[in-house]
């Protein structure tokens, strides 16, 4: 799927609509450079999941790992910290030694079906294990005022999401 | 209680990027003891993964025997152990929980879990060899640090109300990543902070959000974005000058809204202490912004001498020492989520 020109309304528009389709054991794979909007867009999904308090729903980078009560509890993952980056700082811990992939029983095992969490993490590419199954979503900031999103699905289960998403997103297409 | 009464809490803290033990009495610190993941990678002359990892493991015992020798005591002389339970991630905090646990089994001294955010409120009340402490009182909190930004209502110990917090990015998270795209280092906090001192805050007009909303939410996103965006319009900084200006402008748009919504806290609340404790509380830039708002309008401001501002585990003693003169209970859990509101924190 690929939305061109959002606007931050249409964008969390998206994102809760997709928050009111997720379920147990889905991974959310989100990319995109500073000021994409990647924390925007969770905040609105946590809005669709109907979190206890989607208000509280902020940046991860500095924690790694914030969870969110809910009907269904959304874990925010950041592993930005983790980047090998010159001037980004010392790395503050290796994946395992976050404990995070005890917090992840089931996803990280591809047993999706098992999950309690819905999963949301940022800089995946710094996951050692990450789970093959899951749905990539990429924010760009074309200009100033306007993102655009591309989604892809890795597995039957995830891509069956990404359709009924897709599905529902027709009516955020901006108007040509 | 008379000073002398105040028990004697041997305190560890292990949330973060810190590894900290302290000796305190009270609220009065008789050792504090941080070892910091900078300094292990500053030895080796940069970053190490594998020592990384392990940091809170290795330099856990050796914080703990300092603080204690540094003290001039001996476990026998500590009256309770505490140590920070929550929130951090899991493997962080287990490190300091384990070794609380192993030194309460030991010596059968009651261990005491405290929330990390309700140790930086005690740290604007730390004392120490150079510095009177300061009796607990009501007061409006603005918690300021990487992970953290908000305002919280404090009527009493135990009494906690989060009254706003940040939508998106942390102050000091905002400091980061605007140094890291001014290609300056790490941590951005005190280097945007000298610069800004050289520069004109009044160079650059960035936004200032949430300002005119209601109520105590921040966001810093926009603003980091904003910078990103100037920097991409007029390319990197190419003087010092044009670098401090930058950096004069930034810091006073994050001044300005943290200040404007505290001192709206203070006006609602009808409390008349502002607090500004965390990492963060070490700016100039917010200091100066704070006090001044402050005298204007007539409230007291107190931040932490710089050593209290970053994460230590003399705060986490202090709370555990005035948990342990109020007659709670021990009790000790890991929790990697942990509002400062919850009901398995506040008790008044």
């Amino acid at each position: 799927m690929e939305q061109r020109g959002l606007t931050q309304p249409r964008l969390e528009a998206l994102a809760e609509s997709l928050g009111s389709q997720v379920s147990p054991g889905t991974v959310v794979f989100l990319e995109g450079p500073m000021g994409a909007g990647k924390t925007t867009f969770t905040r609105a999904l946590g809005r669709g999941m109907k979190l206890h308090r989607p208000q509280r729903v902020c940046s991860p980078t500095f924690n790694i790992c914030l969870t969110h009560e809910g009907p269904v509890p959304l874990m925010h993952i950041d592993l930005f910290r983790l980047a090998p980056d010159e001037g980004a700082g010392p790395m503050p811990a290796s994946f395992e030694a976050l404990g995070l992939e005890a917090l992840l029983d089931g996803i990280v095992e591809d047993e999706p079906d098992t999950a309690a969490s819905v999963v949301v993490i940022e800089w995946s590419n710094l996951w050692q294990h990450a789970p093959a199954e899951a749905l990539t979503i990429r924010l760009s900031r074309p200009d100033a005022h306007s993102r655009d999103l591309e989604a892809s699905a890795a597995g039957p289960r995830h891509g069956a999401l990404l359709r009924r998403w897709a599905g529902s997103a027709v009516a955020f297409r901006p108007k040509p | 209680m008379s000073e002398n009464a105040d028990p004697v809490v041997l305190a560890l803290e292990s949330s973060c990027d810190e590894t900290a033990a302290a000796v305190v009495r009270g609220t009065h610190v008789v050792s504090s003891v941080v070892s910091t993941q900078i300094e292990v990678h500053r030895q080796f002359g940069g970053v190490v993964p594998e020592l990384a990892s392990r940091h809170h493991l290795g330099a856990v015992s050796a914080v703990t025997e300092q603080a204690i020798a540094r003290a001039d005591m001996s476990l026998a002389d500590i009256d309770a152990l505490a140590v920070t339970e929550g929130p951090g991630l899991s493997g962080a905090l287990l490190v300091a929980v384990q070794m609380g646990r192993g030194l309460a089994f030991a010596t059968g001294k009651p261990l005491y879990g405290v929330h990390h955010m309700e140790g930086h409120l005690w740290s604007a009340f730390l004392g120490d060899a150079d510095l009177d402490a300061t009796p607990f009182a009501p007061h409006v909190a603005l918690l300021v640090s990487g992970g953290h930004t908000e305002l919280v209502e404090v009527r009493a110990h135990g009494h906690y109300r989060v009254l706003g917090a940040t939508r998106d990015d942390a102050a000091g998270e905002a400091y980061d990543k605007v140094a890291k795209l001014l290609g300056l280092g790490y941590p951005g906090g005190p280097i945007i902070d000298a610069l800004a001192a050289e520069g004109d805050p009044a160079a650059h007009a960035f936004p200032r959000a949430m300002m005119k909303q209601p109520g105590f939410e921040f966001s810093f996103a926009g603003l980091k974005t904003a910078v990103l965006v100037h920097v991409e319009k007029h390319g990197p900084p190419d003087s010092r000058k044009a670098l401090a200006d930058v950096c004069a402008s930034f810091q006073a748009a994050v001044s300005e809204v943290l200040v404007v919504k505290a001192a709206r806290a203070i006006e609602r609340t009808g409390l008349r202490r502002l607090n500004i404790v965390g990492g963060v509380a070490a700016n100039s830039g917010l200091r100066a912004a704070a006090q001044a708002r402050g005298d204007r309008d007539g409230f007291s401001v107190r931040v932490p001498p710089l050593r209290y501002c970053g994460d230590n585990a003399a705060m986490i003693g202090a709370a555990a020492a005035a948990r342990v003169a109020a007659g709670l209970d021990p009790s000790v859990d890991v929790y990697t989520n942990l509002p400062i509101d919850d009901p398995r924190v506040v008790f008044a």
